[in-house]
């Protein structure tokens, strides 16, 4: 108890007895002033220090596929931004494929606009319209839609005669008059076709002419059945009908 | 016989012009900026004016001023263009003048407008005679000056501009600036950095034992200003 009282005691006078440290002391030397705009080079421990201390920023390419390692690849295509014009001219586009029936997929060597000029007036009025534009508008008008396979032939400067009749050989007689345009394939109500199957395709008859056909072929044997059951009676008839006739001579003749 | 792309990577430094569909994009939309009467950057005094009866005070060094970022006047209030110091220094009269006048020079008053965000200088720096001993009493008032740490906003420049045009002659002002410019791209990469080690680590864990070196003004500024 004693010995805990005096050391609480000797705590008291040491508190009292603490020596005191000013707040401020006077020393002989300090820091250079530093040149704030030039400073010196630093203190070669500091420097390795500061050396140590750098930034390490990890190589990017590391751990990412060859495909993208590679040296040799070509600069990256930058995002292609769509203008409001582009997209217009997509739509329209679209809509005259949609409103055609028959579709030459031509492709387009350099020609003068003179030229256009006149192709564009053998084509008048025969229900016929070339169409003309980039593979970034093709690809904005058919991609996801029904047209997406003739994209496989949009390889360089290509363009499209539509047509909204389906009359195939007067389309291959104008593109042989298309001196610069080289046909590849087309497009017969939805199909793609090669150009020899295209050029089959002209040779076939009219459309109506072979559902004609096909009509008559399904009701021949029943047109047979109805002829051979009556054909007593009309040979019947066929002879009445020719003595009435001679008959009918006969008495102009008489009575004259 | 060469395609543009091949040329474009191969040839960066060749202009290839090509026809080609283009993307006009509308213009900048300026419509909510007010520009100021006064649109020009004001005269700025070289001596401060004090009351008749009071001789200009004498001031020492004051190396403070200058050290360390600038903690306040650091942000635009306008939002647009301006020059900021990059590193810490003092900005005499001749300064002053020539930022002024090379701004009021080339921007276009009808757009824009440019703003002081210093004050015009007030520190008195002394100068003792040329070949004068020491002693003798500290020296007479030679000039003027405004301390600036790095990071402080000089001067602002808005309007109904872009950068681009801007760009010009507050590139030519600061490079006659008195300051060393540095590079900062270290926000965008801080963090991404992979070193284990940053100063602030070292220092605060007196690492080396670096407490022995360093100064006072290291222990809070971690080795990034003087």
């Amino acid at each position: 108890m004693a010995a805990i009282e005096s050391t609480t005691r000797l705590i008291q006078f040491q508190s009292l007895l603490k020596p005191w440290l000013p707040t401020a002391t006077a020393i002989r030397w300090r820091t250079r002033k530093p040149n704030v705009q030039r400073p010196i080079p630093d203190h070669y421990v500091k420097a390795r220090y500061k050396a140590a201390l750098e930034p390490i920023y990890p190589d990017p390419l590391v751990g990412m596929p060859w495909y993208q390692v590679c040296g040799n690849l070509l600069a990256k295509k930058e995002e292609e931004e769509v203008g409001k014009y582009e997209e217009l001219l997509a739509k329209q586009f679209h809509t005259r494929f949609a409103d055609a029936q028959l579709i030459a997929v031509l492709h387009e060597n350099s020609t003068k606009a003179h030229e256009i000029i006149k192709i564009k007036q053998m084509l008048h009025g025969h229900n016929m319209q070339m169409v003309f534009g980039s593979r970034k508008i093709a690809t904005m008008a058919l991609a996801n839609t029904e047209f997406e396979p003739v994209l496989r032939l949009h390889v360089g400067r290509t363009a499209y005669l539509c047509s909204k009749d389906l009359q195939i050989s007067k389309l291959l007689k104008f593109t042989k008059k298309m001196t610069s345009f080289v046909l590849l394939g087309g497009i017969v109500q939805g199909r793609l076709l090669t150009r020899n199957e295209l050029q089959w395709c002209s040779t076939l008859p009219d459309i109506n002419m072979l559902r004609a056909e096909l009509c008559s072929i399904l009701t021949s044997s029943t047109s047979q059945l109805s002829q051979s059951l009556t054909y007593q009676q009309q040979q019947l008839a066929r002879s009445l009908e020719q003595h009435v006739k001679q008959n009918g001579e006969m008495s102009c003749d008489g009575e004259s | 016989m060469f395609s543009t792309r091949f040329l474009r990577q191969w040839c960066p430094r060749m202009v290839i012009q090509t026809a080609g569909m283009k993307n006009y994009k509308p213009p900048i939309d300026f419509s909510g900026i007010e520009l100021p009467e006064k649109p020009k950057l004001t005269f700025m005094d070289k001596v401060p004016t004090y009351p008749s009866n009071l001789k200009p005070p004498k001031m020492a060094k004051r190396i403070t001023l200058m050290r360390g970022p600038e903690l306040i006047h650091n942000e635009f209030i306008h939002k647009q263009y301006g020059i900021v110091a990059l590193c810490g220094g003092r900005l005499n009269s001749g300064h002053i003048e020539m930022i002024r006048m090379t701004i009021n020079r080339k921007m276009d008053a009808n757009r824009m407008f440019a703003v002081w965000r210093i004050d015009p200088p007030w520190q008195p720096l002394t100068r003792k005679g040329q070949g004068k001993r020491m002693g003798g009493g500290k020296g007479a008032i030679d000039h003027y000056v405004t301390p600036i740490k790095a990071g402080r906003v000089i001067v602002e420049v808005g309007g109904k501009c872009e950068f681009a045009e801007v760009f010009s002659f507050l590139n030519e002002v600061a490079h006659i600036l008195p300051f060393n410019a540095k590079k900062i791209k270290e926000k965008e990469l801080a963090a991404s950095n992979v070193n284990p080690y940053t100063a602030e680590y070292v220092i605060k864990n007196n690492m080396g034992g670096c407490h022995d070196w360093i100064s006072p003004y290291d222990k809070k500024w971690f080795f990034k200003y003087v």
